[in-house]
């Protein structure tokens, strides 16, 4: 043979050599433990509290005395001193808010580092800001004074009073008063060219609510019924909070003194035009929009802790601390401690979960993804960051919707709202194997309810109502309610044809949790009851353009909104398991369909829990929840759990954060654990 | 001559029209348009959004006018140099384009030298020593680019030079430099962030160019003069490097006008991954949104700048090799 | 050996070289080219496991566990106490309840002995030949079915069996997705050459139309406007087609340059001046100089279908699971984790290297054997 190819032999062969020693090494099979002790597979255990659980217990109630001196961050009391800032007390109002820390007293100082993915995140900052004029305390339920001072509900619920504090102000120094607030109302909210559609929470039953300002610091809501849960959407970010809902100007208030320069009552029709066509957009209502929109806008004046320093829309979203703002600590420290956050656009989420791994991240939960836990805790230790998990109180990250409207396919449309065939569906779930294949075993299975320590929870009885696997049961159901054939393959066959029964999932791809491999699972899972599912991976736009035309079939969406029922009623047409229901109530009656049966029946109990008082109302909500866990028109699979958004990185340094915490995406967190006061300990 | 160079651009200019309708079409194929991305994002966060809600803002985007009307408007603001608004963003397109496109450039390059780097010497020894081990190898090297999928080596490398090296990879700057103004200081730490892209990006397009290199090389090494010369005592390196090599590049220098809208365009999945400020990601963003304006502008630049790559590499090719000139003439 | 005899030898071979038809002297011509036989090899490996994947695989390649969730590669030992007995080892398994992970130790105790051409699940071989039989498994075992000779995935599910059956959809993809590009851009190509003028002009136009559309936007608006609710196999198909749009533009191009080039030969002008027609020109006399070129085109352009269709699983346009193929699988190992902690969820990118290598040398190596001009 030739010199040169026996000598490539040779080559190729130690190469080959190389390579098997190389991947023999990386790749050993299981460990052989020198004792042959055998430990059996068993569901997982609880997670054993070993130390102390930081923040358990905790209430930003504050009692105490109330400081009669305060201080201020440094880099403040340097521009003090140079003049550009009046002192700190008078910038505070009167009455500060005082939150009480988590851990303890914080110190002054530091950039809170974070990811964010497009200009369409704008909950990451929001989330922060939680500029609400009242709010939730830690535990998730307990409405707290926070822009506002006090509040009263006057002549039966229909009069709700609220006093702000005397001496606020915006961010540029100019008073934050009630005016800003009637702005906000006669200007903003009630002009139908800005706002077409007026907010839901502003009309229940259809009847639009009235504002009126008492005085400067006054102002009060009426209604012509009894609507005692308004407190309850008053606390909530898209309502009164200004970072998330200013930039759709349905915000509660807004900065008078700024805003009017864009607004057309207050300017002249030509120079409006100039300031249209100078900032190269269309109409005045896309200006005055961008220009209330906090996260894009930096001369916004904000009431936030921080305000805006890049906008939103840059590589580096950048925010500082906001020198008026009008919360303090026990000792008088003015709130916030960390000076500023900066949030570094990521758009691959590979690259972010790869940038907390690192330890780049100081503190989010945002984006990060349950199935990187291994990774992140093993990594712990060399990014200095501890994990933590704050699991939902409500529902599950992943809810089986299923349409109750559905009409394209009149026999699919038939069982699926059959009531037997979802009881068959819901037994025919292992929810266990779920648990531990999509949430790593952190969640209980059980059926879509309330968390069991929630005042609306229905009762034990329904913990785990149809939510056992029970194969033979759910076989039994099926063969007699009349899908008793079946195919070659044990597929049952449709009633009107002998073609198998498909049903199709529809799932997004890109979202906070893995929908597409929970739907493979479930379609193997009800293979073995004989239905036969076709998976659809869409992407989210279409998606829920779908669901709203009535053309989902199953969709699979978390159902932790909030463990109260009064949010997640068939109301909108945005509701996955009656989305003509929610049309029909959303319009009045003028589209879509009449609810009859359990449908008017939860209307019924939703409409007559807008009414009640807070004690009364508990009848109503638990009420709710049976129907839902007793109809299934959302089958739970796995609840209480972190998957969805609830897993939290936090470096070592970074203190006040509470271990755990309520996490359900009505409360927006972190929120109700008070970011401004949260602290790097060096 | 003239007359050939003329006909070209006109027709290229016709090509450049008929992609920019084909790209307005392509943009709205998905269902939906991007309201419909914009409210699954609001509902997404627990926000309700009411049906007349959606039907003012469509209003107000000018998406309920019929697609001809739309491209029709786009068309004539560009011709105004208008390219329109970002939807996502909300500001002007070019703007969006403008500050990304000095970065784009500069990775190209990056990614365009390494390319050289690599593929020039491999092509040279793989024809000189045809056949023999030190070819195998070094071509299995040159070919592992195309080989390996860019989106994992880009995962691997950003995850293993952390594991092993404590380095953070990702983006092209550091969180310090990201906003900051230009200075030595800053563009050190962008040559400490480059390599990645580059190679990732450069591996790609080198085996391409070690063929084509090596098939040039190897026809000009069997010519007479290089056999003469070699026969007159001339040694085998100095043989090649002299006169056969220049020859050899000629028709790499046509392949100049395909680079920057080839890298620009097939490199967005390996930007998107590693998180580069280019206008890869941009465009991505764009299509996954139906931003229609910043995506059709984007898409339409990048055909322009392929018509006109491919234009200007014939124009090339006529001037720089008279055989084609004189064969056209026939 | 006597000088005469070497003469001989000498003469014969040059004989044999003379005579030779045009298909051996490219055989010769190829096999000096070492890593294009490797290569040439490895392909017809590649292809045998795409047809037999069942064959090859060790049991069902959807079957989740979750009790067997990221396991790692499990090696078979061969020897027991230096008799030949292939087998593995037991598995337990704990949940590390801190780290959330699924922890397995072998048990050493329990042998369960793996055989060649085991009788395991029935299954039909291409979906057509019932057969029973799988090159490795273990046969009757009470609680062990499986061996997970490169672990397993997130859901539990064999890597191995996954790996064969990808193998099978993404080399059908390549082959299916270079047929059509082949049979447009030969079309398109031979007409744009042969005829030239203003039909080279329309149709050289068109394709540069066609390459000046960015490949990406086109993707995801050509896979976007898929229906939903079509079955795997129709969007595979349509993924195909979708791939190949783009593809035959190179395909035509070489074709174009061929055509181009051999009009001015002179045995085409021999074949004219002695009166043959068109067609006789085109199919008997030119049609047999291409060919060799076009096989090599074609060989090259399965690489490029094989790395195109693991970007549109990246991109979420192609394949999705349940569908397997290697872009698929890829997706599946795009992330920290897979790369950090479960590094055999890689393995298919060691696939797609080595077919995207085997077919590049290999194409290379037919093309520079099937060039007339070359040493």
């Amino acid at each position: 043979m030739p010199r040169n190819s026996s000598r490539f032999i040779v080559f190729v062969l130690v190469i080959a050599a190389v390579a098997a020693i190389f991947a023999a090494r990386r790749m050993r099979g299981p460990k052989v433990p020198a004792d042959a002790g055998r430990a059996s597979s068993e569901p997982p255990a609880a997670v054993e509290e070993q130390r102390a659980v930081v923040g358990r217990g905790h209430s930003f109630q504050y009692n105490g005395p109330m400081p009669t001196e305060f201080h201020e961050a440094p880099e403040l009391a340097a521009l003090v001193g140079e003049g550009k800032l009046p002192p700190v007390e008078e910038r505070l109002p009167e009455e500060p808010l005082v939150i009480p820390p988590v851990e303890r007293i914080g110190k002054y100082g530091g950039t809170w580092r974070r990811a964010f993915t497009g200009p369409a995140d704008g909950q990451n900052i929001d989330r922060l800001q939680h500029d609400h004029v009242i709010y939730y305390d830690l535990d998730g339920y307990t409405l707290m004074p926070h822009i506002a001072k006090s509040w009263e509900v006057k002549e039966d619920g229909r009069v709700f009073e609220f006093k702000l504090r005397k001496g606020m102000k915006w961010s540029d120094g100019q008073p934050f008063t009630a005016e800003d607030f009637l702005f906000a109302h006669e200007d903003l909210i009630f002009n139908d060219e800005l706002v077409p559609v007026k907010p839901m929470w502003l009309r229940p039953r259809g009847q639009l609510g009235k504002f009126t300002k008492v005085d400067d610091l006054t102002f009060r809501y009426t209604f012509a019924e009894p609507y005692y849960i308004f407190l309850d959407f008053y606390g909530l970010a898209g309502v009164a909070g200004q970072s998330a809902a200013g930039r759709g100007l349905s915000c509660v208030y807004a900065p008078a003194h700024y805003l009017k320069q864009f607004h057309r009552k207050y300017v002249s029709e030509e120079e409006l035009q100039n300031k249209v066509d100078e900032a190269g957009l269309d109409n005045w209502v896309q200006l005055i929009k961008q220009r209330g929109a906090a996260d894009l806008n930096r001369d916004l004046p904000v009431v936030a802790p921080w305000k805006v320093v890049e906008p939103i829309t840059g590589q580096l979203f950048t925010l500082e601390r906001n020198p008026y703002y009008w919360a303090v600590d026990p000792q008088g420290n003015q709130l916030p401690y960390i000076d500023r956050i900066t949030m570094q656009l990521t758009q691959n989420l590979e690259v972010l979960n790869l940038r907390a791994i690192r330890g780049d991240i100081d503190m989010q939960h945002r984006h990060i993804q349950l199935a990187q836990v291994p990774v992140l805790k093993a990594n712990a230790a060399k990014g200095g960051y501890r994990v933590l998990f704050w699991r939902s109180q409500s529902g599950s990250a992943c809810g089986i919707f299923i349409n109750q409207t559905y009409e394209e396919d009149p026999e699919v449309g038939r069982w699926l709202r059959n009531k037997d065939f979802r009881i068959a569906l819901s037994h025919g779930i292992d929810r266990q194997a779920l648990n531990e294949l999509v949430f790593l075993g952190t969640g209980t299975p059980r059926a879509y309810l309330c968390a069991p320590d929630s005042p609306y929870y229905p009762g034990p009885e329904y913990e785990n109502l149809y939510a056992t696997m029970d194969l033979e049961k759910a076989n039994a159901i099926l063969d007699r309610i009349g899908l008793d054939k079946k195919n070659s393959e044990g597929f049952r066959l449709r009633s009107d044809r002998n073609d198998p029964l498909v049903i199709t999932i529809a799932v997004t791809g890109d979202a906070f949790f893995d929908y597409p491999g929970t739907a493979e699972l479930l379609a193997e899972q009800w293979a073995a009851i004989g239905i036969k599912i076709h998976v659809s991976v869409e992407e989210r736009s279409v998606s829920g353009a779908r669901m709203v035309a009535n053309q989902q079939q199953i969709t699979l969406w978390e159902t932790g909104a909030s463990d109260s029922p009064f949010f997640s009623a068939p109301t909108g047409s945005g509701c996955a398991y009656a989305p003509l229901i929610g049309a029909w109530y959303e319009s009045g009656g003028q589209k879509g369909v009449e609810p009859t049966g359990v449908f008017k029946e939860m209307l019924d109990l939703y409409e007559k829990g807008l009414t009640l008082r807070p004690e009364q109302r508990i009848a109503a909500g638990r009420k709710f929840w049976a129907l839902q866990a007793e109809n299934l028109f959302a089958i739970g699979t796995v609840g209480r759990s972190p998957a969805f958004n609830g897993v939290l990185v936090v470096k070592n340094n970074f203190r006040n954060v509470p271990d755990e915490a309520p996490n359900d995406s009505l409360l927006q967190n972190p929120g109700p654990a008070r970011p401004e006061q949260f602290f790097f300990d060096n | 001559m003239l007359a050939y160079i003329f006909r070209r651009t006109l027709l290229a200019c016709g090509t450049v029209l008929a992609i920019s309708i084909v790209a307005f079409m392509i943009i709205q194929l998905p269902p939906g348009d991007y309201l419909t991305a914009y409210i699954a994002t609001l509902q997404a966060q627990g926000d309700v959004i009411s049906l007349e809600q959606i039907a003012a803002l469509r209003a107000q985007y000018g998406l309920d006018r019929p697609i001809h009307v739309q491209y029709g408007m786009w068309m004539w603001n560009m011709l105004h140099w208008d390219f329109g608004v970002s939807l996502a963003y909300n500001r002007p397109v070019s703007e969006l384009i403008g500050e990304r496109l000095l970065l784009t450039v500069v990775v190209t390059l990056a990614a365009v030298i390494f390319t050289w780097l690599l593929a020039i010497p491999i092509g040279v020894y793989s024809a000189v020593r045809q056949h023999s081990i030190g070819d195998y190898i070094f071509t299995f090297i040159g070919f592992i680019g195309i080989a390996v999928p860019g989106f994992l080596l880009a995962l691997v490398l950003m995850y293993g030079a952390y594991a092993w090296f404590g380095l953070s990879v990702d983006g092209l700057f550091s969180d310090e430099f990201i906003e900051a103004e230009w200075s030595m200081a800053r563009v050190r730490d962008l040559l400490s962030h480059l390599w990645v892209p580059a190679i990732v990006l450069g591996a790609a397009g080198t085996a391409q160019l070690i063929r084509i290199l090596r098939a040039n090389l190897l026809d000009e090494l069997r010519k007479p003069y290089v056999v003469a010369a070699r026969a007159r005592g001339l040694s085998l390196w100095r043989a090649v490097l002299k006169y056969p090599l220049r020859v050899a590049l000629n028709p790499l220098v046509s392949t100049i006008g395909y680079i920057l809208p080839a890298l620009v365009s097939g490199s967005v999945i390996v930007s998107v991954v590693l998180n580069l400020p280019t206008v890869g990601p941009l465009l991505w963003r764009a299509l996954l949104s139906q931003d229609m304006y910043l995506a059709g502008t984007i898409v339409l630049l990048l055909s322009a700048l392929t018509v006109i790559g491919t234009l200007i590499s014939d124009i090339l090719l006529v001037l720089l090799d008279p055989r084609i000139r004189l064969e056209d003439r026939q | 050996m006597s000088a005469e005899a070497k003469g001989t030898g000498e003469a014969a071979r040059e004989e044999r070289v003379l005579v030779a038809s045009q298909w051996r002297l490219i055989w010769w011509r190829f096999r000096r080219h070492r890593l294009a036989v490797v290569a040439g090899i490895v392909v017809l490996l590649l292809l045998l496991t795409a047809v037999f994947s069942d064959f090859l695989a060790t049991g069902d390649p959807r079957a989740s566990r979750a009790v067997r969730r990221h396991l790692p590669p499990q090696s078979i030992s061969w020897f027991d106490g230096g008799r030949w007995s292939p087998h593995v080892y037991g598995i337990r398994s704990r949940i590390d309840t801190e780290t959330l992970q699924r922890v397995y130790d072998a048990d050493p105790a329990e042998k369960i002995p793996v055989r060649f051409f085991a009788k395991g699940e029935p299954y039909r071989l291409l979906g057509l030949i019932p057969a029973g039989r799988r090159l490795l498994g273990i046969e009757d075992h009470p609680t062990r079915t499986h061996i997970y000779l490169l672990g397993t995935d997130k859901l539990g599910r064999d890597l191995w069996s996954r790996l064969m059956y990808g193998t099978r959809i993404s080399m059908s993809i390549g082959m299916v997705g270079v047929m059509v590009s082949l049979f447009l851009g030969v079309a398109f190509g031979g007409i744009s050459g042969y005829y030239g003028g203003a039909v080279d002009t329309v149709i050289q136009r068109v394709i540069e139309f066609l390459r000046g559309i960015p490949t990406i936007p086109l993707w995801m608006g050509l896979a976007a406007a898929l229906p939903r609710d079509w079955s795997i196999i129709r969007i595979y198909f349509a993924v195909t087609i979708i791939i190949s749009l783009i593809a035959w533009t190179s395909m035509a191009r070489v074709v174009r340059g061929k055509f181009l080039s051999l009009r001015e030969e002179d045995f085409v002008a021999a074949a004219r001046l002695s009166g043959c027609s068109e067609m006789r020109i085109i199919f008997r006399h030119m049609a047999p100089a291409m060919t060799s070129h076009i096989i090599a085109a074609t060989t090259l352009a399965i690489p490029g279908m094989i790395v195109s269709e693991t970007a549109l699983s990246f991109l979420g346009l192609g394949l999705r699971p349940p569908a397997i193929s290697w872009g698929v699988l890829l997706q599946e190992a795009q992330n920290v984790q897979a790369i950090a902690m479960y590094p055999w969820l890689m393995t298919p990118a060691l696939a797609v290297i080595l077919a995207v290598l085997a077919f590049n040398f290999f194409g290379d190596g037919l093309r520079d054997a099937a060039d007339p001009y070359g040493k």
